[in-house]
């Protein structure tokens, strides 16, 4: 069950989709509708994350209800002025992953090498087309990567292994896993535009 | 490979995480300390582990996962029950880990993030200190325990707020936001300017400005130690809104002053018109 786009449940007919700031304030004034809404846009890219962190369907759900409910109870405050708030959705997702997975011990998840596996998305409004342009971008530029470059970021950024573990596991010295991320990142860092200005670029 | 090397080395790798605790205290030590390099390197990659996750291939949560959801978001506030304190142990390790990485996630803006965390944090120690007390009177066995416990609300308290320090160092270049308010006749004009030092720009978010009349402008000024340099003219629409960028500007590092007035088409050197916005 591939990614269902932002199905906007609070924008039926023709109306154009309510960005994102709209939603939020909605969400503070605990609208569900705007719940639903922000729910039905980022849903799917959390639980993705989340999927590919942990691995398992039930956890990743887990996460997916975690955050929308928090966002809900706003134990969570995003700041507009300071980036999208789809990126900062996306860290705070990881981040609970990661704690997840520490949690249980770190078991590597069976997703460990799966490729990025492009998928094709209806794009329905501003954000989720800026999205979908991105995953293209960053997609080629990653498989361009030498695959062991990729396998080392894969395992410290999704999988949250510390150099050293990620060193043991491959049986490479430690200054090796690191020079590897850090080529890695720099292909990465030329290749890739800097998308998330404050304010999400200019409209 | 001198010291800084390292630490730029780190500053790189950061925001992938797999650093070692010490490397990151470091990091987070040294860019408190205000290493601009430093922290500018951490921010290219901080922008690289942002779009990585962005590419993640999305994947629909089953349609129970938004019922149970609403389930929870319907139920009537009288019917939430308070977690049980003895739950909020495990929590504790997870504040930990979510603290560690707050820095990185403060790149995107987190001190507000932060004093949620530290709030919880308030709540959990509090909810603590009634499990330590429970256990404390129910077992002896459990001393030890309740003493790792202790030790590690500890070092959770110290990295809050070292955290907190550094969230404030990062963020405080970033981005300045200020409100300016409408004076006399245009009481009902207002506005927010938000201050990117760095780029030395200046982006201005106006609402409520009437339509200006023929042959006339709105003119932005910036005032530096009662030195005012007009930063252009702009209009508003239809709406009686205005969005207005600078572009580069000199001297928005320190306490500026900025304002608004009505001036004749094309602008004027200093202002001469009625003041419509001011903020410092």
């Amino acid at each position: 069950m591939r990614g269902v786009p932002g199905t906007a449940i609070a924008t039926p007919g023709t109306h154009p989709a309510p960005t994102d700031g709209e939603l939020l304030r909605r969400l503070a004034e605990r609208e569900v509708l705007a719940l639903e809404a922000v729910y039905a846009r980022y849903s799917a890219y959390v639980m993705g994350i989340a999927l590919r962190i942990l691995g398992s369907r039930e956890e990743a759900e887990e996460v997916v209800q975690d955050v929308f409910w928090q966002l809900w109870q706003a134990q969570l405050a995003y700041d507009p002025t300071r980036g999208r708030f789809s990126t900062w959705l996306f860290s705070v997702a990881r981040f609970r992953c990661l704690d997840r997975l520490r949690a249980r011990g770190r078991a590597p998840s069976p997703a460990l090498m799966q490729e990025w596996v492009p998928t094709e998305r209806p794009i329905d409004q501003e954000e989720e087309a800026c999205l979908v342009e991105r995953q293209r971008e960053v997609r080629a530029v990653l498989a361009g990567l030498p695959g062991e470059q990729r396998a080392a970021i894969e395992l410290s950024f999704f999988q949250g292994l510390t150099h050293e573990e990620i060193s043991e596991r491959t049986g490479e010295a430690l200054g090796t896993v690191k020079s590897r991320i850090r080529r890695g990142l720099a292909r990465l860092r030329g290749a890739l535009p800097h998308l998330d200005s404050p304010r999400g670029g200019e409209s | 490979m001198t010291d800084h090397e390292e630490l730029l080395e780190i500053a790189e790798l950061y925001p992938l995480g797999g650093l070692a605790d010490a490397e990151r205290a470091q990091l987070e030590q040294h860019v408190a300390d205000g290493c601009a390099r430093c922290e500018a390197v951490l921010r290219a990659s901080q922008n690289v582990a942002t779009q990585l996750l962005a590419a993640v291939a999305p994947v629909a949560p089953r349609p129970e996962v938004l019922t149970r959801l609403l389930a929870r978001v319907e139920e009537p506030a009288g019917a939430k029950r308070r977690a049980p304190a003895r739950r909020n142990r495990g929590g504790m390790m997870a504040l930990a880990v979510a603290a560690s990485v707050l820095l990185a996630l403060g790149l995107g803006s987190l001190s507000a993030i932060l004093n949620t965390r530290l709030e919880q944090e308030r709540v959990a120690r509090a909810d603590l200190e009634e499990a330590l007390a429970y256990e404390e009177s129910i077992s002896w066995s459990l001393v030890r325990q309740v003493e790792t416990e202790r030790s590690r609300r500890v070092q959770v308290e110290q990295r809050l707020v070292g955290l907190s320090r550094v969230v404030a160092t990062i963020e405080a270049p970033l981005v300045r936001s200020l409100a300016l308010a409408g004076q006399g006749d245009f009481h009902a004009a207002m506005a927010k300017a938000y201050i990117e030092p760095e780029s030395g720009r200046l982006i201005l978010y106006a609402h409520n400005l009437p339509p200006v009349p023929d042959g006339r402008t709105y003119q932005l000024w910036v005032i530096v130690e009662d030195q005012k340099r007009s930063a252009g003219v702009f209009q508003s629409d239809s709406h009686g809104e205005a969005k207005y960028d600078t572009g580069r500007l000199p001297d928005l590092e320190g306490p500026v002053t900025v304002a608004v007035t009505l001036e004749p088409e094309g602008g004027v050197p200093q202002p001469t018109g009625p003041v419509v916005l001011v903020g410092s």
